[in-house]
């Protein structure tokens, strides 16, 4: 096991921004400002294998906001098209030169890595946002993940983009059944008004709850003085753990912030069938925010070095496959390291020799963004007032772990935020970073991406969190997308 | 900033052939790592190297005194938990089956090393209040007690199943908290409501939850006491808790020589017990994946249906079983001219299936290596991989690693084309001196399998040449596994022959049976468990009850509570 020995154990680390892990619980009770009418959502939403650039993005056509127009694999955004920020050329230098496994580690959280294989050492952005936030609703943060059977079922770094410290992966939830009977309680059944009658069965269930709390919890206090330090910060963390469920005890019923027609997500089955379990992922985050049961939410498709086959599609080959045999910078010249091609203009040779896989990569990417574009409309179809809907409350910042798929690139990541934040964000921009030497991203010249979650965190009203993660990657907030 | 290199440990699932060029005067990657006891991978193991160490250290006297690596406190894994409460109270539902999975250490499930998550605990909360329901619907009969408000028997009952869910130890001032709190909530709700807290109480313990061990004594490196001793047996032997057989053997204090710890193996592994780790072992050992994961494209393999895969699935698991509960040796592992399963499975080999469950394998077919279930699952939806073919035989049975490529490997992976095999596209890999740096490690053993397609299924010639090779390993000599092969059935009789896998396959013993990496400090106790196999005439078990009655299984190495753990 080679796994980096910690230096900061998570409590140290939630310390450092601001919370820890007993603040995270008891001042969930003390709604902050952000509880007020100012309400915020952030999304994280990632889709896996990177991109193929040229197809990616947007091309600026002017200097005035709203002048540029999306590239192909971005159409289905078209309709929200005044509320996005597209953003090009923010290089990933967290992950290192590494591949899937890196960059997804380092996705949201910014800590730059030594070694492949090993988890993030340090906390996710949405994370630090959610214990600093106190936003008084049910749940701090919701994490979901839609899976197939397909997919990688192992707990390790290509299926892990949320942390709450240091080697600390916050689990999804991959069950959207489970999802809804842990996070609807006491919340009206679909198409219902009136929150379920209170079960003396839940009742009973709590009140024993209770009571084995304060039990483990001495339990735990008879253990660990006993164990050496590594061994302490494993049972800390069911310490926490129990702390936070002890929390929610007898927690029920909407957020304060919920929008009056919240109830529980309709139809939902379970199935694991990967178009409908994406669906009712995001008709499940919908509702979650609808009835504001969090203001920090993440969902992630599949995982970084997907293995899904989008037979449906017609391919056969799985997408991680597919993504290595799009062109890629280095086939386009002698030696990768000479900055002879340029993966935004690939020629006509080029198109032509790779045809199929590109229009694969294509086909796929489409039906991603088209996940997207649900979501977007789902949340646009919750109106809060007569002239905001719960998708101009939201911030959803959708990442990847790679830039060019086919390379295992980190150079110039593709990002897109879509909402607006209540306000607190520029949307309907193109934003370009210039791309000081494509093939030298960890010079100084280029941004990291480290500015963007440091933005993000500005965009939910948490001004403290003026740098995040690795604090040598990081210049300060991308200013032009707040507002 | 330090730069990554060599790390793209992910790198090797890609489909198809890589023409792979490197960046201009890159040289191929150095691998070769023969020093004795140093790591040999990026994951810390030192593989077969430890054996030789162990044996130098044993000539210097240093094995006299007992030694151990330390073993982290471990979380128990979906299969530890599915099987404990079946033994607590025969629930057969496997509630564990929707936990999170475990993390991954030195090849296998192991949570060790990230701490609970919050969904682990709502899960194993959740459960715990579903399976107690159920303890005190059906309490007479689990418990034995004429019912819930039977206290003394009821209280009798939660001790004992409090000790064997707590891995062997229950202190008296647990069982005390435990009972005074039972009493307390009969008291306050009613006796249901005592029983349900008891239950629920001993199934999110830390000592249920984890091996929680602190051993007897206070130096350094410790004997486990008999209970914790009993608790950890069960772990590996069984995936799961003790019996009241072990438990008893532990207060007689009957588990304190070697002998007697191979006495107990021995019971546990005849037990039917033993089945479910045997198909845990032999499926992460190989690499195997589960029925839903080994879909393959429909178009292509219409046969591979869902009721082929499972009957695929199921394969390695009934035949290692098997195996082993009828002595067997290694070598019959690779060159077995039968296996077990069901009409499925002879009729996708073409074999007989035969009334007592056994297949007579048609001639190109021989042991584990040709089973569909390790085909198929080092395969790709359409591709069958030479690639992952040879790297989980080079790295499993071989030990010795692949280092992975580095980052600025330029990966063009083509299909087969006309008359074109997948054998033929990923030649390509040995053209080019930087790939083949690694590359010659893997794919010229998966050139032995070219005749068996993505499903595993035999297609003869039309799959190309089985001419394969095995380079000498890079991490160790190994001249009597190198050289040229012709198909699965010569490679079978040369790993049957090889000490190197005969050592391997120790190694991979221990790292399944401790749950970690094998560290320096476990070289003596490596040795042992080798000199244990090698008495046995390789009896695939004794390379298991070897370590289990080796110093790293049977000692800790205590850290400073609260300071440093080493």
């Amino acid at each position: 096991m080679n796994r980096r020995r910690l230096t900061l154990d998570r409590r140290r680390f939630l310390t450092a921004v601001g919370a820890t892990g007993l603040t995270m619980s008891f001042l969930r009770a003390l709604p902050s400002y952000a509880a007020g009418t100012d309400k915020r959502y952030l999304i994280l939403l990632f889709t896996p294998n990177g991109v193929v650039r040229h197809l990616w993005g947007a091309d600026s056509t002017g200097t005035n906001p709203g002048d540029f127009t999306l590239r192909p694999w971005l159409a289905p955004l078209a309709p929200f098209k005044d509320k996005l920020v597209v953003i090009h050329g923010l290089a990933n230098k967290a992950a290192n030169g590494g591949s899937h496994g890196p960059g997804m580690v380092t996705l949201w959280t910014g800590d730059t890595i030594t070694s492949d294989g090993t988890f993030a050492s340090g906390i996710s952005i949405d994370q630090a946002i959610a214990a600093q936030l106190n936003a008084g609703t049910p749940f701090p943060s919701i994490a979901l993940r839609a899976r197939s059977p397909l997919d990688y079922t192992a707990k390790d770094p290509q299926s892990r983009m949320i942390y709450s410290g240091p080697n600390s992966p916050v689990d999804p939830r991959e069950d959207v059944l489970a999802a809804l009977s842990d996070l609807f309680v006491g919340i009206p059944a679909a198409g219902s008004t009136t929150p379920p009658p209170v079960d003396p069965a839940i009742t009973r269930r709590d009140e024993i709850r209770k009571r084995l709390y304060g039990r483990l919890d001495a339990e735990l206090g008879r253990i660990n003085p006993k164990l050496c330090s590594d061994d302490q910060h494993q049972l800390e963390a069911l310490r926490e753990g129990w702390a936070a469920l002890t929390a929610s005890l007898g927690r029920s019923g909407p957020g304060t912030g919920a929008i009056s027609t919240c109830s529980q997500p309709a139809g939902l089955t379970g199935s694991t069938d990967y178009r409908t379990t994406i669906k009712e992922n995001i008709d499940l985050l919908v509702m979650a925010l609808a009835c504001d049961l969090t203001r920090v939410a993440s969902l992630q498709f599949s995982a970084a070095r997907s293995p899904m086959v989008f037979d449906w599609l017609g391919h056969t080959l799985d997408h991680h496959s597919i993504s290595h045999t799009a062109p890629q910078p280095s086939s386009l010249g002698p030696n990768l390291n000479m900055g002879q091609s340029d993966p935004e203009h690939p020629t006509a040779d080029q198109l032509a020799t790779y045809a199929v896989p590109i229009q694969q990569m294509t086909d796929i990417n489409l039906f991603y963004a088209q996940q997207v574009a649900y979501l977007a409309q789902q949340l646009a179809a919750f109106q809060v007032d007569s002239t905001t809907t719960l998708l101009d409350q939201c911030i959803i910042c959708w990442g990847n772990e790679l830039d060019n798929g086919s390379n295992h690139d980190h150079f110039a990541m593709p990002f897109v935020l879509i909402g607006g934040g209540n306000g607190h964000l520029k949307t309907n921009q193109l934003v370009e970073f210039p791309l000081a030497d494509p093939y030298k991203p960890l010079s100084n010249a280029q941004y990291a991406h480290n500015d963007l979650l440091v933005t993000l965190a500005q965009a939910m009203g948490v001004t403290s969190i003026t740098t995040f993660g690795d604090a040598s990657l990081n210049r300060g907030a991308i200013t032009s997308i707040l507002a | 900033m330090q730069k990554l290199s060599h790390q793209l440990v992910l790198w090797l699932g890609v489909a198809g052939a890589a023409a792979c060029a490197a960046g201009a005067g890159d040289p191929p990657p150095d691998r070769r790592l023969k020093n004795a006891g140093t790591p040999v991978a990026d994951d810390g193991t030192r593989g077969v190297s430890l054996l030789d160490l162990g044996a130098q250290f044993a000539s210097q006297g240093k094995c006299d005194t007992a030694v151990t690596g330390r073993t982290p406190l471990r979380r128990i894994s979906r299969i530890e938990y599915n099987n404990a409460v079946r033994d607590l109270f025969g629930d057969n539902s496997h509630p564990a089956d929707s936990f999170v999975a475990e993390e991954i250490v030195a090849g296998y499930n192991s949570n060790s090393v990230t701490p609970v998550s919050q969904l682990d605990n709502q899960q194993y909360l959740e459960a715990a209040e579903t399976i107690a329901q159920n303890v005190v619907k059906n309490f007479a009969a689990i418990s034995g007690c004429t019912g819930t408000s039977d206290a003394a028997c009821s209280d009798a009952y939660l001790k004992r199943i409090a000790r064997r869910a707590y891995h062997g130890t229950l202190p008296d001032a647990e069982a005390q908290t435990l009972l005074d709190d039972v009493h307390a909530t009969a008291t306050a709700i009613d006796v249901d409501a005592g029983i349900q807290l008891g239950i629920e109480s001993i199934l999110l313990s830390p000592r249920f939850l984890y091996i929680v061990e602190f051993g007897d004594g206070t130096t350094t490196i410790v004997p486990l006491t008999p209970s914790e001793l009993a608790g950890r047996l069960a772990a590996s032997l069984w995936r799961s808790i003790p019996d009241d057989a072990l438990l008893a053997a532990a207060d007689a204090d009957q588990l304190g020589t070697s002998d007697q710890v191979t006495q107990q193996a021995h019971r546990m592994l005849a037990d039917s017990r033993a089945a479910p780790m045997l198909a845990d072992f032999v499926d992460q050992w190989l690499g195997i994946k589960t029925a839903d994961a080994l879909l393959k494209d429909a178009t292509t393999f219409p046969n591979f249906t869902t009721g082929v895969r499972a009957s695929v699935a199921a394969e390695p698991a009934a035949f290692f079983t098997r195996a082993v509960t009828s002595d067997a040796k290694l070598d019959e592992l690779f060159t077995s001219t039968t296996t077990y399963g069901d009409q499925n499975l002879a009729t996708f080999y073409g074999g007989k299936l035969a009334t007592d469950g056994s297949i007579a394998l048609p001639t190109e077919r021989v042991g584990l290596l040709t089973e569909a279930a390790f085909l198929a699952s080092q395969a790709h939806p359409v591709l069958a991989s030479p690639v992952l073919r040879g790297k989980l035989i080079r790295v499993q049975m071989l030990c010795d690693p692949v280092q992975p490529p580095p980052p600025d490997v330029n990966q063009k992976v083509d299909s087969p084309t006309g008359t074109q095999t997948t054998g033929d596209v990923f030649l390509a890999h040995a053209k080019d001196p930087f790939c083949a740096g690694c590359h010659q490690y893997m794919d010229p053993i998966g050139y032995g399998f070219n005749q068996f397609d993505a499903t595993g299924a035999f297609i003869g010639s039309k799959g190309g040449s089985n001419a394969g090779e095995v380079v000498a390993p890079a991490a160790v000599d190994a001249p009597d596994v190198t050289g040229k092969f012709n198909g699965p059935g010569e490679l079978a009789s040369r790993l049957a022959g090889s000490q190197l896998v005969k050592q391997c396959y120790t190694m991979q013993s221990l790292r399944y049976a401790l749950g970690r990496s094998e560290v320096t400090a476990d070289a003596c106790s490596a040795n042992d468990a080798w000199q244990h196999f090698v008495k046995s005439g390789f009896d695939v078990k004794e390379a298991i009850v070897g370590i289990v009655t080796s110093d790293s299984f049977r000692y800790r190495a205590n850290g400073t509570p609260g300071g440093a753990c080493q």
